[in-house]
C-alpha cells in the first residue's frame, strides 16, 4: 500500500482509492455519527490528498498522511460552522439519547450501544480511540496525525477506555452479569 | 516486580506498543496478579467492542454538492450569475413585449393575457365547439361524439367530451329548435362523461331581441362560450371546431 503501488497500474488504483475512501468514511463516521457529513469529509480528505500528493515525502506514510488530512478537514468543518454549531443536528445526538424507538428496535443492540457510548466521549478521546482501534495506528502515528504529544495520546486513550468501560460494562445489566460470572 | 502497573501501561500493552522485554514484564506480572489480568481482559473487551461497533458503518448518504463549497466554486457561480443578469439587462430592449402584453399592461382591468405555454395537453379531454346551425354540422357533431365515446369505451380508455354551443349553434340545445332532442337526451343519459354547454351571452342577446330561449334539460349554461373554451384550454383540453 505504498505510493508507488498507488500511482503505478491504473487497474489497482481504482480499487485502492475505493478501499481508502471506505476507511476514511468509517473513521469520519465514528467521529461525527452523521452519514452525510462523514461522506463529505472522506471525499474532501481524498480530494485534498490527491491534489497534494507531491507533498508526501515518505510513501510508507500515505495512510497516516491521509488521516491527518481527514483530521484537518474535520477541524475546518468545526471552524466554519462555529457560528451555528449545533451538535443536535448530527446523528450523534440520536446515539447519545439511546431511548429512541429506532434504537430500542434495532437489530444490533451492541453496535448501537457502542456508538452511543462513543458519541458521549469528548472529541479528543474519541479521535484517539478510533484511530487506534479502528485503523490500528501506533501511538506515535496518532500523535503525528492529531498533532499532539504522545503522552496526551496515552492519557486520552486511557480516559476514553475508562469511560467506555463504565458505559458498556458497568452500566449494562447483561454485560455486568457476564463479568460477575467470569470473576467467579 | 512490585512496581504498580499504570492504566496507561496496560493500554499500551494491549495496543501492541510494548517491545519484547516490556511485554515479558507484564506477562510475569499477570501470573501473580488476578486484578491486573481482569483489568486487561476488560480493556481488551472494550477494544474489541469498539472495532465491532464500526465494523460495518451505515451506508454513506452521498450529496452531489458538498457542504463545503470552495471559493473557486463560489466565484464561478457568482460570475455565472453576473453574466446572466448583465445579459438580461443589456438585452432588455431586444425583446419587446408582444402586442397583447402591451395592451394588457395599458389596461390591466380589461385585458387578461392568456398563455398556454405551461399547459400540458390532455388528449382524453375534448371540447367540441359549434357555432352554426347548418344541419350537416349538427349531425357531424353528434356523430363525432358517438364515435369518440364508443371507440374509447371499446379500448377502455377514459375520455371526457364537452359540446359548447354558441351563436347559431345554440339551436342544437334549444328545446323547440333542435332536431336531435332525443339523441342528446340518450347521449347524456348513457354517458356521464358527455356534457352539453350553452353560451350564456348568446342567450342574453337573444333575450334582448325578444326571443325566449328554452334549453334542453341536459344543457348547462356558461357565462360566455369563449371564456369557457379558454378556461378548458388552460386545463389542457383539446379544442375542436366543428
Amino acid at each position: 500500500m505504498s505510493l508507488l503501488s498507488l500511482i503505478s497500474g491504473e487497474t489497482g488504483l481504482r480499487s485502492q482509492l475505493k478501499e481508502r475512501r471506505a476507511r476514511l468514511y468509517r473513521v469520519a463516521y465514528s467521529w461525527c455519527h452523521d452519514r452525510t457529513l462523514a461522506d463529505d469529509l472522506a471525499q474532501e480528505a481524498l480530494a485534498r490528498g490527491l491534489a497534494r500528493i507531491h507533498q508526501l515525502r515518505d510513501p510508507a506514510q500515505l495512510n497516516s498522511w491521509l488521516f491527518k488530512i481527514l483530521h484537518n478537514c474535520w477541524r475546518d468543518c468545526f471552524r466554519c460552522q462555529k457560528g451555528f454549531q449545533d451538535l443536535d443536528e448530527l446523528e450523534d445526538h440520536h446515539y447519545a439519547h439511546d431511548e429512541t424507538p429506532e434504537n430500542l428496535h434495532s437489530r444490533s443492540q451492541t453496535v448501537n450501544r457502542v456508538r452511543a457510548a462513543v458519541a458521549l466521549l469528548p472529541m479528543g478521546q474519541r479521535q484517539v480511540l478510533t484511530l487506534v482501534d479502528l485503523e490500528e495506528f501506533s501511538y506515535n502515528q496518532v500523535a503525528d496525525i492529531l498533532d499532539i504529544p504522545v503522552g496526551t495520546v496515552m492519557s486520552r486513550l486511557c480516559r476514553g477506555r475508562q469511560a467506555l468501560k463504565v458505559q458498556l460494562i458497568e452500566l449494562a445489566p447483561m454485560a455486568k452479569s457476564a463479568v460477575l460470572r467470569s470473576v467467579k | 516486580m512490585n512496581k504498580e502497573i499504570s492504566q496507561e501501561q496496560l493500554n499500551a500493552f494491549i495496543d501492541g506498543e510494548f517491545d519484547v522485554a516490556e511485554k515479558e514484564e507484564v506477562f510475569a506480572r499477570l501470573q501473580h496478579d488476578q486484578a491486573v489480568s481482569h483489568q486487561l481482559c476488560e480493556l481488551r473487551a472494550i477494544k474489541e467492542m469498539l472495532s465491532h461497533g464500526y465494523a460495518e458503518p451505515p451506508e454513506p448518504i452521498k450529496r452531489r454538492a458538498g457542504r463545503v463549497v470552495s471559493w473557486g466554486q463560489m466565484l464561478a457561480a457568482s460570475v455565472l450569475l453576473m453574466t446572466g443578469l448583465a445579459s438580461g439587462w443589456l438585452g432588455r430592449d431586444w425583446v419587446k413585449p408582444t402586442l397583447p402584453l402591451v395592451l394588457a399592461q395599458a389596461n390591466p382591468d380589461h385585458f387578461m393575457p392568456v398563455s398556454l405555454a405551461a399547459v400540458s395537453p390532455d388528449a382524453n379531454k375534448i371540447i367540441l365547439h359549434l357555432d352554426s346551425a347548418e344541419p350537416h354540422k349538427l349531425k357531424t357533431l353528434l356523430d363525432d361524439v358517438d364515435y369518440l365515446v364508443q371507440k374509447r369505451r371499446a379500448s377502455n380508455q377514459p375520455i371526457r367530451v364537452e359540446v359548447i354551443a354558441n351563436s347559431y349553434g345554440l339551436d342544437l340545445l334549444r328545446k323547440n329548435m333542435t332536431p336531435y332532442a332525443a339523441r342528446i337526451d340518450a347521449l347524456a343519459r348513457q354517458h356521464t362523461n358527455v356534457s352539453f354547454v350553452a353560451c350564456g351571452q348568446t342567450i342574453r342577446r337573444l333575450g334582448k331581441e325578444g326571443v325566449k330561449v328554452e334549453l334542453l334539460p341536459e344543457a348547462k349554461v356558461a357565462q360566455t362560450a369563449v371564456g369557457h373554451i379558454v378556461d378548458r384550454l388552460q386545463h389542457g383540453w383539446t379544442y375542436i371546431k366543428v
